[in-house]
């Protein structure tokens, strides 16, 4: 199977794939989701800005969540469609790469959709200028999906149990969202006499949830509402070295997990 | 030829497959049978490269390891249809047709059992029998060398079922080497010409089932094999 034969098979699957996934009524709701809450925030605030701020944490809590819990179920609902096809002759990573992208266009679509509408529906005349506020917004919800898709996919191949991936995947969403900003916090407290602007910098790569956070408030220029730590971040992460720290970061932790899913997904028996 | 050199798999430390030796010649018509959890399914997916199994598995003299581009020559029927339902036939049919280098269709069963004409429906509103129907489809579609039905006729009705079997008989007849497997014996016991019974993982029996019959001194292979596995006790 030649390069291009391999990749016309993966947008065949992948379009399939997109398609089933697009009229799901899970994906429906992730969008009425999205659009509801951008229409709200709009709505009260009347200022793009501003409703983008409260969007953010919304982005944060629901993208990986929905992700996680989607991407898992997904998985397990359809093994045997997935056998069916491994039947086939196609190369596994090729169905693995597909069953990703046939996952991530529909949430993508879903959340794009979701989040922009309303606010072409508010004022289309600075739709642009509008959509450029949110544009960080968009980029971290766009990596948040990667991200968390493929951690979806990692966990459903490892784990043939459907209720230890389910609780995994809560898990890794509990710790990267709630407790290890608490960890976070907690070290910072401790270690207060010591200077933790590095650590403080190095556990926040280290949890890309929070390095969303930084990229949004750092371009909303809400950093100022964080004090000293917001200082010490805008000065690290507000230039190109690091804007470059923060996508390479985010895409490492997209990549790691996606390799490792595509090396178990090549060994595992069905 | 599919050809199986001291194949053995095992799950957790349960022995799935215990040192199988078979070769299944070509153009032969093998029914594989066995109690529950014998090793039926895993011999199948092992031919399917679904299972990373020790030993030799050669298709067409050819190791199966590591390589995929023998599943051309393979037509596969699983037990259950699962395909997403949303999908309507249509768009399954070509989907699958995109998967395969061959481009020269059989669509012989396709019009027989009518699903020409639900195309446009969509998965979700196709019964239990029909999605059967479109699940043997998609076996016979690629014209392949090989053919691995799993439980073929199950949940199909009288009609659709001879059908199923006469497609089976005129393709045998061409030439083609099939595998398949039944919890109903009497349906393929008079089409069928060799037999494979798994028990435990282990190759109990292979051999042409006249021969079982004559062996067992019985006219039914039920009996025969009832009679066989007390035998061997």
């Amino acid at each position: 199977m030649d390069q291009n034969e391999k990749l016309k098979m993966l947008f065949k699957i992948s379009l399939f794939q997109t398609k089933s996934n697009i009229s799901s009524k899970w994906i429906v709701f992730y969008f009425i989701f999205f659009f509801a809450a951008s229409y709200v925030s709009l709505s009260f605030t009347h200022e793009t800005s501003k409703a983008a701020v409260n969007l953010m944490n919304a982005v944060l809590f629901i993208v990986p969540l929905a992700s996680l819990l989607y991407g898992t179920i997904y998985f397990y609902n359809n093994i045997d469609y997935i056998i069916f096809i491994l039947s086939f002759p196609v190369k596994r990573p090729v169905i693995y790469i597909s069953l990703f992208s046939g996952l991530l266009i529909p949430m993508a679509i879903g959340f794009l959709t979701g989040i922009i509408l309303p606010v072409l529906l508010f004022n289309a005349n600075s739709f642009l200028s509008d959509f450029y506020v949110f544009l960080p917004l968009i980029i971290t919800g766009i990596y948040l999906h990667l991200i968390f898709i493929s951690f979806a996919l990692l966990i459903a191949v490892i784990n043939e149990n459907k209720l230890l991936g389910f609780g995994l995947s809560i898990f890794i969403w509990l710790l990267l969202s709630v407790i290890y900003d608490g960890i976070f916090l907690i070290a910072l407290n401790s270690f207060a006499d010591y200077p933790l602007e590095y650590f403080s910098i190095i556990l926040s790569v280290l949890n890309p949830i929070d390095l969303s956070r930084i990229f949004i408030t750092i371009n909303l220029d809400l950093v100022t509402l964080m004090g000293y730590t917001g200082a010490v971040f805008h000065n690290f992460f507000s230039n190109i070295i690091g804007c470059l720290i923060i996508f390479t970061s985010l895409t490492i932790w997209v990549l790691i997990p996606l390799f490792l899913g595509i090396r178990f997904f090549n060994k595992k028996d069905f | 030829m599919i050809k199986f050199e001291n194949i053995s798999k095992s799950f957790s430390g349960l022995k799935a497959l215990d040192d199988i030796n078979l070769i299944l010649k070509p153009k032969t018509f093998n029914l594989l049978v066995g109690p529950n959890a014998s090793g039926k399914s895993t011999l199948i997916k092992s031919i399917l490269g679904l299972v990373n199994v020790n030993g030799n598995l050669s298709v067409e003299n050819k190791n199966i390891r590591n390589t995929f581009e023998y599943r051309n020559k393979i037509g596969y029927m699983p037990q259950s249809f699962s395909f997403p339902a949303n999908l309507t036939v249509n768009e399954i049919l070509e989907l699958v047709k995109s998967l395969r280098s061959n481009k020269i269709y059989d669509e012989e069963i396709l019009y027989k059992f009518q699903i020409d004409k639900i195309g446009s429906k969509k998965l979700i509103n196709l019964s239990g029998g029909t999605k059967q129907k479109v699940n043997a489809a998609i076996a016979f579609l690629f014209d392949p060398e090989i053919l691995i039905l799993d439980e073929p006729t199950a949940g199909l009705d009288m009609i659709s079922s001879n059908i199923l079997k006469e497609k089976l008989i005129g393709e045998n007849q061409k030439g083609k080497t099939i595998l398949v497997t039944s919890h109903v014996f009497s349906e393929f016991e008079s089409i069928a010409e060799n037999i494979i019974l798994l028990s435990e993982g282990k190759l109990n029996h292979f051999g042409l089932i006249k021969d079982l019959l004559n062996l067992t001194n019985e006219t039914k292979l039920e009996k025969a094999l009832a009679k066989w596995i007390k035998m061997k006790n």
